[in-house]
């Protein structure tokens, strides 16, 4: 089965300011990352701030090409078409079918416009309907979303944070899209709206078909609502697995730590559970450790090689990616880590 | 150590008076981690701000109830002694260490600056001091960092030089109040290992202030849920957990998705949004969104923060229909 949308090798840089006359840095974000989303998944993204995840998220919608803006190489392919070597007609038609939702709707919503144009104007522009057809739409695409028709003459301000990401739903379906990037779309919201947002998501995924690319940090949203999960760490992928067997198995010591960090709302497991506690910041992006990146917060670091031998990504196993010298070792046992602590 | 009897706390608004805090009861006891839980806009920040004195008047000011440490009320106090508890007796570690770090002052200079004011060290003891507070908050080459400024640390470094202050004066209650809600995972494991090894060692009373029920699970003894400037359940924290009465703590527990529940299902979700002071509620102020409301009374009249029916002692909930509670006997 061809997938939907293929990335392969995809860097995305960013010039830093520097002092003039001296060779510019650049900022390395993404950095040779390959994956692909079939149709109808929903594949989490995730990882820590600065990991380069969403740089990754608007690389695919096309948001960050080229310019001041960064530079993208690599190919994204959708259906077959590398987007990234598009020319900017042809892009355009193609880009309809990928839409982001920000983690923050209202800075995406153009606050002087009401509801309804902010959901007519996209669909105007794209020729996809018009006069009563254009209502129609609109009306649908608010009742998909949870929200009543009357809402249409009201302004974005009007609204709550979680109504304003179901706005930024809708704005994200008007075009009828085959892939949405969803860029931390609950973290800015309140555990008890979360949940209505995440629910709304899934159920649209269901009802519509569609290919989700679910960025965020929160490590338990993600586990809910993805099939499949990729854990990035400065700019790269480390490991790419079933969500099932990322959280039961997880294999790359970074996915190790990151789990046994999360806290769970259960005082027994807390109590009980052995955590590992990372040593350190996460490194500099623009100056990332050579050899395997996470070797200086590593808590299964061994002397030589980590540092060493860049770790490719591997599939030790039929549906697992792991980028890790010593992934096995480590899952049988043989290799402990350094440093946990037990609370309690 | 830590008694507050009917704290109501009112702010001015352009659209009119909010009560923030509306009759919170809380009793801390000396070397206990608390934890107050609730979401934006649920009170519980302002009553930390309350307890340190630190409400920004004129708009917003302690219109009924007392707050003592120690026997000492401190509503009412005049700044000037307000002031010289803060630090000595009660501090305080923020969500963002940038709004309470000065930002053009080194580092060991701002410790030292909080060690002579209230302790009237020398500036060499100070300084050794400075240096053994960065160390003991896992600063790396603490006397070299006392040179640095707040804009060349991590978030996570800040958030140590914040708890570095707050203790420095070795007071007897810490209020942390969203201390980990701006870090990354791993860096937050660092910090909160942190908060409960400075309680531990210190023999300090914690008072945690999050929206993260996982954050309580890890730290608390005992929590409290606010809801609209109200407790509405109070319990032992293993008890809570198990047994959550209140509909708002039993819906904030369904609605989060758990690393070790089913995935993919239909989470359940509390419908609706909190309440507005122009709503006008007379009753329980969760009765529009509950889904075991009774008809009259929960519209009518707000339940007391009572024992709840059948479990330990110290179990309190404020609902007119609580969820039955199994056996709580094991926790007791």
């Amino acid at each position: 089965m061809t997938p939907l949308l293929a990335v392969s090798d995809l860097r995305v840089e960013y010039p830093l300011p520097g002092p003039p006359g001296r060779s510019r840095r650049t900022l390395v974000a993404v950095d040779g990352v390959s994956f692909a989303l079939h149709r109808g998944e929903t594949f989490g993204l995730v990882g820590e701030s600065g990991c380069g995840k969403s740089s990754l998220g608007r690389a695919i919608v096309q948001l960050i090409r080229g310019g001041s803006g960064g530079k993208v190489t690599g190919r994204i392919e959708l259906d077959g078409t590398d987007l990234v070597a598009l020319r900017s007609g042809p892009l355009r038609r193609e880009r309809r079918r990928l839409q982001m939702v920000f983690q923050d709707p209202f800075s995406s919503l153009n606050p002087r416009q009401s509801v309804g144009k902010i959901l007519a104007e996209p669909i105007k522009a794209h020729g996809l309907a018009r006069g009563p057809d254009l209502d129609r739409r609109v009306v649908e695409l608010l009742r998909r979303v949870g929200l009543d028709e009357g809402v249409r003459e009201r302004y974005p301000h009007e609204f709550s944070g979680g109504q304003r990401q179901r706005i930024g739903l809708a704005r994200a379906l008007a075009l009828d899209p085959d892939v949405i990037v969803a860029d931390e779309p609950v973290s800015a919201l309140d555990v008890s709206i979360q949940a209505q947002i995440l629910n709304l998501l899934m159920t649209l995924q269901r009802d519509l078909g569609l290919t989700i690319l679910f960025v965020s940090h929160d490590l338990s949203v993600v586990r809910h609502v993805s099939d499949r999960v990729a854990v990035m760490y400065l700019g790269q992928l480390v490991e790419v697995a079933p969500a099932d067997e990322l959280y039961a198995r997880p294999l790359h010591p970074y996915t190790v730590s990151l789990l046994s960090a999360v806290p769970v709302a259960d005082p027994e497991v807390e109590r009980t559970r052995t955590r590992i506690i990372l040593s350190g910041d996460v490194p500099d992006p623009s100056a990332p450790p050579p050899g395997c990146r996470f070797h200086t917060r590593c808590p299964y670091v061994q002397p030589q090689r980590c540092r060493d031998e860049v770790p490719a990504l591997r599939s030790p196993s039929a549906g697992r990616e792991v980028a890790c010298h010593y992934a096995e070792q480590i899952a049988e046992g043989r290799l402990g880590p350094h440093m946990t602590s037990t609370v309690g | 150590m830590l008694e507050i009897a009917g704290l109501e706390v009112e702010f001015r608004t352009q659209r009119g008076v909010v009560r923030a805090v509306d009759g919170v009861d809380l009793a801390l006891e000396a070397g206990s981690t608390t934890g107050l839980v609730g979401e934006s806009g649920s009170g519980k920040s302002v009553t930390a701000l309350a307890i340190m004195g630190l409400l920004p008047e004129p708009a917003a000011r302690v219109i009924g109830g007392s707050i003592r440490l120690d026997g000492v009320e401190l509503v009412g106090m005049p700044e000037a002694q307000l002031r010289r508890r803060r630090g000595s007796e009660v501090a305080m570690v923020f969500q963002d260490p940038m709004t309470s770090l000065n930002p053009v002052m080194p580092i060991g200079a701002q410790i030292v600056e909080t060690l002579r004011a209230h302790l009237r060290h020398d500036r060499r003891a100070a300084r050794r001091r400075a240096v053994e507070l960065l160390d003991f908050v896992g600063i790396p080459g603490p006397s070299e960092r006392l040179a640095s400024y707040p804009h060349q640390l991590s978030g996570g470094m800040r958030q140590r030089v914040m708890i570095a202050i707050a203790i420095a004066c070795e007071p007897k209650l810490l209020i942390a109040d969203e201390p980990t809600t701006a870090l990354d995972v791993t860096i937050q494991a660092q910090i909160l290992e942190l908060l409960r090894r400075t309680v531990d060692e210190r023999g300090m009373t914690l008072l945690l202030i999050t929206h993260d029920l996982g954050v309580v699970a890890g730290v608390c003894d005992r929590t409290n849920v606010m809801y609209a400037g109200k407790v509405v359940e109070r319990a032992p924290t293993a008890a809570l957990f198990r047994a959550p009465s209140h509909h708002y703590t039993r819906g904030l527990l369904q609605s989060i998705p758990r690393l070790d529940g089913p995935r993919k299902t239909i989470l359940a979700s509390i419908e609706g949004l909190p309440p507005r002071p122009s709503d006008g509620l007379r009753g329980c102020p969760f009765a529009p969104r509950c889904p075991a409301r009774l008809d009259d009374r929960c519209w009518d009249e707000m339940p007391p923060l009572e024992r709840l029916p059948g479990a330990t002692a110290a179990h309190l909930v404020a609902c007119w229909n609580p969820a039955p509670v199994p056996d709580e006997r094991a926790s007791a």
